[in-house]
């Protein structure tokens, strides 16, 4: 039943809601997990880096761990058509190719520490870079850019509530100093550049509860979960950072294989940003072989894919995402004590 | 145990209400959705799928509600994309500001070292002009449209649009009078030929004198520089209104 009421009153609020921008830009979710597993982290927790996407998880820890990750990455293909065009070696083709990206092209770096105990977990990011830009019109292009440097805290509590029901609360703080406009690409070259490229300052704090339902007693180790994500206040409105909550509902089990840990989840989300809805679903799995761990993931308009290192207290990583011929890479380096 | 089983329907009753209630509020519309950049990626669709005809139509309905700067140039931007001058055509003449490198020959021919940096400036010049499209007669008309959409506003950016767009039309229409003189002077001609010149060339002059002022609201900054530019353009053009005609039909 619950279920149920939470999947309506989400279907709901998607139809209340408008255009969004970029969840990338908004999520708060540990880096690599999120760009490697997608949404489906909230549901995936055999992945274990910084704080786990969904804080109902939290109160099956058993353990302290502490993190600390360094994790940087963009579109190499749009960064090299990008550095030609600034050095006018781009002929005609290759200048319409670039403008004619219609999809978000993002480049990020950030910073993160997280302390995760039984039942709750705290996690800073004093440092976070992010750009975002899309262009529009092949005549005149127009050009929607943020670039935004970003610092936040979070806490996670979480508690075993009953039977097999798991809840927590996520409560997360974030400082955000970005400039960021839509504008025609004439503009950007003309007098009022500067006007355009004028910074602003923004605080968010956003409230996201969580919900496990894990049956560990069987042999498949079979979840459900559910989270509210991206629901809060910001001090100001902006077009930049809307307020604006993603429900997430997902399934995930774990197979008994001969070698390793296999995991395998599928996710619904369900935003206001969610076109159809095979937008809305993503399948993912994690396996675990020794000091390696893999990620997969593929969702109709994306696919990425990533592993993780980890050698004594050292984690190394690569996340690899494709989206409409869009192709990023982002590494990760990590310590755990 | 009939207890028990109680305490947990209610457990879970109170959960379930929980999560409905802060799904309920999470409704509350907090942003005012980004109407004019929705309605704009519309037309942009249109255009992106070559259907200009559509865009313009569109385009125009929108800026009849909407007469904001960007919504201008989204139509005249149509305009110009049904005329062939799309960003890949006129981003190298107006993004690269240096001036290409070119090696003339006269330096091998032995002459003086002035005329031959002269000849090398006018030959990256000629270069810069090369790479400015020139659309044929037809599609200029669609690029006056264009210009006559952006006319009224005074914005660096539509005015650096506009400056691009008469770059255009100028260079056309430079292209097309030169081709037209050259089979004109190929056989005989009389004063009313030079004529219909003369009064093109100085339409040419009333463009240069557009495009400055395009380019004095489009770079405050360099205002002064553009104002210089036009008064000389200027004073060509009445230096060309005191020039008398004979009388007579001469011919050549």
């Amino acid at each position: 039943m619950f279920i149920r009421i939470f999947l309506l009153s989400l279907f709901i609020c998607s139809l209340a809601w408008g255009e969004t921008l970029p969840t990338a830009v908004r999520d708060g979710s540990t880096r690599f997990l999120s760009r490697s597993l997608g949404s489906a982290c909230y549901t995936l927790d055999s992945v274990q880096r910084g704080l786990p996407c969904n804080p109902a998880v939290t109160a099956k820890e058993r353990a302290r761990r502490f993190d600390a990750d360094f994790f940087a990455g963009t579109q190499a293909e749009y960064l090299k058509e990008a550095e030609n065009l600034l050095h006018g070696n781009s002929d005609e083709a290759q200048v319409a190719r670039f403008f004619s990206h219609r999809e978000s092209i993002e480049a990020e770096v950030s910073l993160e520490a997280s302390f995760q105990a039984p039942k709750w977990g705290v996690s800073i990011e004093p440092y976070r870079l992010v750009a975002v830009s899309r262009f529009e019109n092949p005549s005149l292009p127009m050009v929607d850019l943020v670039i935004a440097e970003e610092q936040s805290v979070k806490g996670q509590i979480a508690s075993y509530i009953h039977d097999n029901f798991y809840a927590g609360l996520q409560a997360r703080y974030t400082h955000v100093r970005f400039i960021g406009d839509y504008f025609a690409l004439s503009e950007a070259m003309a007098g009022e550049r500067d006007d355009l490229f004028s910074a602003q300052e923004l605080d968010l704090i956003y409230l996201e509860p969580g919900f496990l339902y894990a049956w560990e007693d069987l042999p498949w180790q079979p979840q459900i979960s559910a989270v509210l994500a991206h629901w809060g206040v910001s001090s100001h409105k902006t077009e930049q950072y809307p307020i604006q909550p993603t429900g997430l509902l997902g399934a995930s089990l774990r197979p008994v294989v001969p070698l390793g840990l296999l995991e395998l989840g599928i996710q619904f989300e369900l935003a206001s940003e969610t076109r159809n809805v095979r937008d809305a679903f993503r399948a993912a799995l994690a396996y675990q072989l020794g000091i390696l761990q893999a990620v997969l993931s593929v969702s109709d308009s994306d696919h990425s894919a990533g592993f993780l290192l980890a050698y004594k207290s050292f984690t190394t990583g690569l996340s690899y995402w494709d989206q409409n011929q869009n192709r990023g890479v982002f590494i990760q380096l990590g310590v755990t004590l | 145990m009939a207890l028990v089983s109680r305490s947990t329907m209610k457990t879970k009753l109170q959960i379930t209400l929980f999560a409905f209630t802060l799904a309920l509020l999470s409704c509350q519309p907090k942003e005012e959705p980004r109407t004019r950049e929705k309605a704009l990626s519309q037309g942009f669709s249109m255009m992106d799928q070559g259907r200009y005809d559509e865009a313009i139509q569109y385009f125009t309905e929108l800026a009849q509600k909407d007469p904001h700067k960007h919504v201008k140039l989204a139509l005249a931007s149509a305009y110009a994309g049904r005329a062939g001058v799309k960003i890949e055509q006129i981003y190298s003449f107006v993004a690269v500001k240096s001036l290409p490198s070119v090696t003339t020959i006269a330096n091998s021919r032995g002459v003086e070292e002035g005329t031959v940096a002269l000849m090398d400036t006018l030959a990256r010049y000629s270069e810069q002009w090369n790479r400015i499209p020139s659309i044929d007669t037809q599609k200029l008309a669609d690029l006056q449209r264009a210009l006559k959409v952006l006319e009224n506003d005074t914005e660096p950016g539509v005015r650096l649009y506009a400056a691009t767009l008469r770059v255009v039309v100028l260079k056309s229409s430079v292209t097309v009078g030169l081709k037209n003189w050259q089979k004109t002077v190929s056989a005989k001609f009389c004063r009313d030929d030079l004529r219909a010149y003369f009064d093109w060339g100085v339409r040419i002059l009333e463009n240069v004198e557009l495009l400055c002022e395009d380019l004095q609201a489009a770079f405050p900054q360099d205002e002064k520089r553009y104002k210089d530019i036009q008064n000389r353009v200027q004073r060509l053009q009445e230096d060309a209104g005191k020039i008398l005609w004979p009388r007579e039909n001469l011919c050549l």
